[in-house]
């Protein structure tokens, strides 16, 4: 029984050999089932994510080996092409796709000699052809090919994409492009279609036309077109160009000068739209445009600008004209319708101030000196403004002067002048009916001042009442006795005779300073006038002064003229003092007769010719300096010059309105040894003159020289 | 404004103003048209024959030529200055600072000695 015992333990043992080596082995084996296993499922799930892959592919997968021959068709390739795996396993591809036209130029006559002889001709690249369905229909598609090479085993993968939408969606667009292209031609217009990324253009044969060219003969490339631009405008339109294809602007326009074939440029209107982009980057693939031929249009636009300039010039020369005219006109007026001071006039100062409205005007005064004694002031206002009113005026004038002759030459026998009232009734004997022609009327004031009898005769006709200032203060109006001229057929005409002593002044004025319209709107009015000339003539001796403070007082800033304005100021000069006053514009060209005035005044005096002269040095400096140096003057007015003949004593004085001055002297001395050339004026006026004051007063600088005469003058006696 | 220039003596150029004056009304254009005739010159006699009246700007002009000369070296010359010119010329002690001849003959004579009237 031992070797029983002894067999069973060994059969025991043998069975626990056998089964721990089993066990080692069939872990060993479950090791290799289980590593087989996990290869297995990794497998799969490679398999089963390249299936997914393809099966949700929209794009053929196709393996063939090195003969083209197919050994895998994915279930995209079995829709698309409509056959299954089964039926197309080991055939070739062929038999279901076109070889590219690339290949068949080479001769390669299938894929299989095309992948033997030359991959890099095919692999990795793009190809648009078609292929051919089970049922027939062929189909474009686009296809690629990549190596797939296990070991020397040469495989490929080909990709193959169904384009058949997209050959519908571009031939539907280029059959539009086509139907605009043509209804583009038909309207004249020439069409490029421009490749954008190939540079390519095309242009159809009304584009060519349009510059000149011929099918053929012109480049149809990008490059080319912009080589036509003219260099000016070739900036201007390639950033235009830019912008919209890089799609900051919707559309691309310009206007341009292109050059012809003929060697031209030629106005072009060049628009287009990018009508492909890439999906991806919005890359632009291909733009259509127009060009349109608008050298008509801007020959027309250069013709209409060349008569907007001509035009623009006419107007300039009918307003240069109408200017011209009207200074002419003004000239004409101011230097023969009004009269000038008269040197004669010692002992009656005039001093007047027109301003017209419109450059000329309507309203005009006369001074006529029928002897040293007597002066007749005539002022008129035509109604109206403008050159009419100043025709008119002249007209007016003229009668006058022509009725004053007649009247004058027939009172000759009678010893006596024509009385205001007979040379107004004369005016308006001749006058009226062509004013009643017209439908115009004047006004008129005349006034005879008679220095020897001391009195003041007027006729008023319907104008402003001349003011008579007795003792620079108390005011007598001198009303009107008639309406004015031109309104009334018969009329007796009467006069009116005051007393007018010497210092006394008349103010005579148009309806133009009363009717002023002062800032606040208001009206000027005849009050304000009176008043400021009360305070005027109190203050100022000269009437030139008077004037002048006057305008600066009534008629400063924001004052609106609504018609002419015109004064005039007559102070009869004190008859016991030799004055000659003169009115001088401020301008170096009156030096003329501050010179003659100072001169001759001197040598009246008994000075020497050395001494007159250096007196008159010393005067035209002062003038100089007034002119070139002297601030705040009122426009228009003049520098008064007074030259009053004292005993022993010639005094000048030069009154103006402006800023105080008071020159400081030692300042305005010169070092003689350094040659100066300036600053000799002052110098000469205090070496000259044994007196120099300045006077400031209410805005009137007076300078007054004087000058001592060593001998008593026989003309001073004289006076 | 008038103005006559002509050569005479020894390459002395001989200016003449034919106006009555010399002053501000008529200096600016004087000063740019003899500023001009002067400008190549070293001998320039200005005649004043016909110049009554001279002022402190007509002053200022001949002393600005006379500047001009004498910085190169040259000569300014006036003649026949009328009394009352030359009164304003003693007045400012003008008379020290320019040479003045009596006659256009003697102003051109000084060039040809080297002398002053």
């Amino acid at each position: 029984m031992n070797w029983i015992a002894g067999m069973t333990l060994m059969l025991i043992a043998l069975l626990l050999f056998g089964a721990l080596f089993f066990r080692r082995s069939f872990n060993r084996n479950l090791d290799t089932k289980l590593k087989l296993k996990r290869a297995h499922d990794v497998g799969f799930a490679l398999a089963s994510r390249n299936e997914a892959i393809l099966l949700a592919s929209l794009d053929a997968v196709i393996s063939i080996d090195a003969q083209g021959r197919i050994v895998d068709f994915s279930p995209a390739a079995e829709r698309m092409f409509g056959y299954r795996y089964a039926e197309v396993r080991a055939r070739h591809l062929n038999d279901f796709v076109r070889l590219p036209e690339l290949l068949k130029n080479r001769r390669y006559y299938d894929l299989a000699r095309v992948l033997e002889k030359s991959e890099d001709l095919i692999l990795n690249r793009r190809f648009e052809v078609f292929a051919k369905h089970q049922n027939g229909r062929k189909f474009p598609i686009e296809f690629s090919i990549f190596p797939a090479h296990v070991g020397k085993l040469k495989s490929y993968v080909v990709s193959v994409r169904d384009i058949s939408e997209r050959h519908l969606a571009e031939a539907a667009l280029a059959e539009s492009s086509e139907r605009w292209k043509l209804a583009l031609e038909g309207a004249g217009d020439g069409v490029w279609d421009w490749d954008v990324q190939s540079g390519q253009v095309i242009y159809s044969t009304r584009w060519l036309k349009m510059l000149g060219y011929d099918q053929g003969s012109f480049e149809a490339t990008h490059s080319a077109w912009c080589a036509l631009l003219h260099p000016e405008d070739s900036s201007v339109v390639l950033s235009a160009l830019l912008e919209h294809l890089v799609g900051k602007q919707p559309s691309f326009s310009a206007e341009c000068r292109m050059r012809s074939h003929s060697g031209e440029w030629q106005w072009i209107h060049a628009r287009g739209t990018v009508v492909q982009r890439a999906k991806i980057d919005g890359k632009p693939i291909r733009m259509v445009g127009t060009h349109t031929d608008i050298s008509d249009r801007k020959r027309i636009e250069a013709e209409r600008g060349d008569l907007l300039v001509q035009s623009h010039q006419l107007t300039l020369q009918l307003q240069q004209a109408r200017a011209a005219e009207l200074s002419v006109g003004t000239k004409i007026q101011q230097s023969l319708l009004t009269t000038q001071q008269n040197r004669r006039l010692t002992h009656l100062w005039l001093s007047a101030f027109n301003q017209p409205s419109q450059g000329i005007d309507g309203d005009f005064i006369e001074v006529i000196c029928l002897s040293e004694q007597t002066i007749d002031i005539v002022a008129g206002d035509v109604m109206g403004k403008g050159v009419n009113a100043a025709l008119m005026g002249a007209a007016v004038k003229m009668q006058l002067s022509r009725s004053l002759i007649e009247l004058t030459t027939s009172a000759i026998d009678l010893g006596r002048l024509p009385q205001p009232a007979e040379v107004v009734r004369s005016m308006h004997r001749e006058v009226t009916p062509h004013l009643q022609a017209l439908e115009a009327f004047v006004t008129l004031c005349y006034l005879r001042i008679d220095m020897r009898t001391n009195t003041v005769t007027w006729v008023g006709c319907g104008h402003e009442e001349a003011l008579l200032a007795r003792d620079r203060g108390t005011f007598v109006a001198l009303g009107n006795q008639h309406p004015p001229l031109g309104v009334l057929d018969k009329i007796e005409f009467v006069q009116e005779t005051t007393a007018m002593t010497a210092l006394d002044s008349v103010f005579l004025h148009s309806d133009g300073l009363p009717d002023a319209i002062l800032a606040n709107g208001e009206r000027l009015g005849v009050y304000s006038v009176r008043t400021a000339l009360a305070r005027f003539l109190k203050l100022h001796k000269t009437p030139g002064a008077i004037l002048s403070n006057l305008r600066s007082s009534l008629l400063g800033e924001g004052v609106r003229f609504t018609d002419d304005l015109t004064m005039l100021l007559a102070t009869r000069a004190d008859p016991n003092v030799a004055i000659l006053r003169l009115e001088l514009d401020v301008h170096l060209d009156s030096i003329a007769k501050v010179r003659t005035m100072v001169n001759e005044d001197a040598l009246l005096l008994g000075f020497s010719v050395t001494e007159a002269s250096l007196i008159t040095v010393a005067a035209v400096e002062v003038f100089t300096n007034i002119v070139r140096h002297a601030t705040g003057l009122l426009p228009g007015a003049p520098v008064e010059i007074l030259s009053t003949r004292l005993p022993n004593t010639l005094q000048i004085e030069l009154i103006y309105l402006g800023d105080y001055f008071q020159p400081d002297l030692d300042r305005h001395k010169p070092n003689l040894d350094n040659f100066p050339e300036g600053g000799f004026g002052l110098g000469i006026i205090h070496d000259v003159c044994d007196d120099v004051r300045y006077v400031h007063e209410s805005g009137v600088n007076t300078v007054r020289l004087s000058k001592f005469a060593v001998v008593e003058s026989p003309a001073l006696l004289s006076t | 404004m008038e103005i006559r220039s002509k050569i005479e003596g020894s390459n002395v150029l001989v200016i003449e103003l034919r106006e009555d004056n010399l002053d501000a009304s008529n200096v600016r254009v004087f000063r740019e048209v003899v500023q001009s005739l002067i400008q190549s010159r070293n001998r320039v006699v200005f005649d004043m024959s016909y110049i009554k009246f001279v002022d402190s700007s007509g002053l200022g002009a001949l002393i600005s030529c006379q500047r001009l000369l004498n910085s190169r070296q040259g000569e300014f010359r006036l003649c026949s200055m009328s009394v009352t010119v030359r009164a304003l010329f003693e007045l400012m002690r003008m008379h020290r600072v320019f040479h003045i001849h009596v006659s256009r003959e003697d102003a051109l004579n000084a060039f040809e000695v080297g002398t002053h009237a």
